[in-house]
């Protein structure tokens, strides 16, 4: 290994004119073992380099509260109509019946007046009967 | 834009965006919920960003500002934040710890930085992005994030060496 070279190259790094893969070339080279002994000291450095790229974000990302909210609120709306539209149905069906049994009443009750009816004109005759006696038997007086 | 294409064009860079968060916070529970909150903010804004060339850029602009923000409000309220501990894979114990220990002093430099160099290298030796995509995050020109920057690898380079001297030997 050049160390002479080595050294001009972290003279550069440190005046920041080094380029990318001078670096990359740099850290690589203070992964060895041999390293002279004034020199040791970037070992640590560039080893925490490395070590800091490793480091990760553990937690899982929360980005879609918002989405969720409406997808639950969608479902729970779905039910609620799907609960009142059989509800609703079961209103009407209850409706339905109680116009047919008023209906069939109402039939009765109009038959039933239709023979009152013809009770009441035999009722109006007798009575025409009734008068034309009254009539005949007490002229006289 | 649907909740699928917007996980998928957001995702990629949520382990970016959560170490931005946490360079500047420092508290990694800060960062998971300024994590959260910033991602619930580009989802309320997904038919704006659909349109943008980089929603990564973007999104690591509203990181920084976003988590200044928070520190403005921390310092006036006074509160105090706090270290976690770094996981590392299966080497030994010995070898574990003394990684862990430098790991740990190299960290402590990096957030003893100004925020403007902490972000930038943040940016640029951790996440590797290049200098145009630091000057748009940033909202700086060039010239200016290169003098930041080489300050900030000064500035821990230094530290560095007398921690090594003092302590580490």
């Amino acid at each position: 290994m050049d160390w002479g070279k080595i050294e001009i190259l972290l003279e550069k790094y440190e005046n920041a004119e080094t380029t990318l893969a001078e670096e990359q070339l740099l850290k690589s080279v203070f992964e060895k073992d041999d390293i002279p002994i004034h020199l040791q000291s970037y070992k640590m450095l560039f080893k925490t380099y490395s070590a800091s790229k490793v480091e990760s974000f553990k937690p899982e990302l929360k980005v879609n509260k918002t989405t969720f909210n409406w997808r639950y609120l969608s479902i729970a709306a779905s039910i609620l109509i799907l609960f009142s539209v059989s509800i609703g149905y079961q209103q009407y069906e209850k409706k339905q019946k109680a116009k047919a049994a008023f209906a069939e009443t109402k039939k009765a009750l109009d038959l039933l007046s239709q023979n009152m009816n013809k009770g009441n004109l035999a009722f109006v005759q007798l009575k025409e009967y009734q008068y034309t006696t009254d009539k005949i038997f007490n002229s006289p007086k | 834009m649907t909740q699928k294409e917007f996980l998928l064009n957001v995702l990629p860079f949520k382990d970016k965006v959560y170490r931005l968060a946490k360079r500047l916070l420092i508290s990694t529970d800060e960062a998971e919920d300024a994590t959260q909150e910033l991602f619930m903010k580009l989802w309320n804004k997904k038919e704006e960003i659909s349109s943008l060339r980089s929603i990564e850029a973007y999104a690591m602009t509203m990181t920084k500002n976003y988590c200044l923000d928070r520190l403005k409000s921390k310092q006036a309220s006074n509160l105090t934040l706090v270290h976690s501990n770094y996981v590392s894979n299966d080497i030994s114990l010995d070898k574990k710890i003394e990684i862990e220990n430098s790991i740990q002093i190299v960290k402590k430099l990096m957030n003893q930085l100004p925020e403007q160099q902490r972000i930038i290298i943040q940016l640029r030796d951790v996440e590797e992005y290049d200098y145009d995509e630091i000057c748009a995050i940033v909202e700086m020109n060039q010239t200016a994030v290169r003098v930041a920057l080489s300050r900030a690898r000064k500035t821990i380079r230094e530290q560095l060496l007398k921690t090594h001297a003092y302590g580490l030997g």
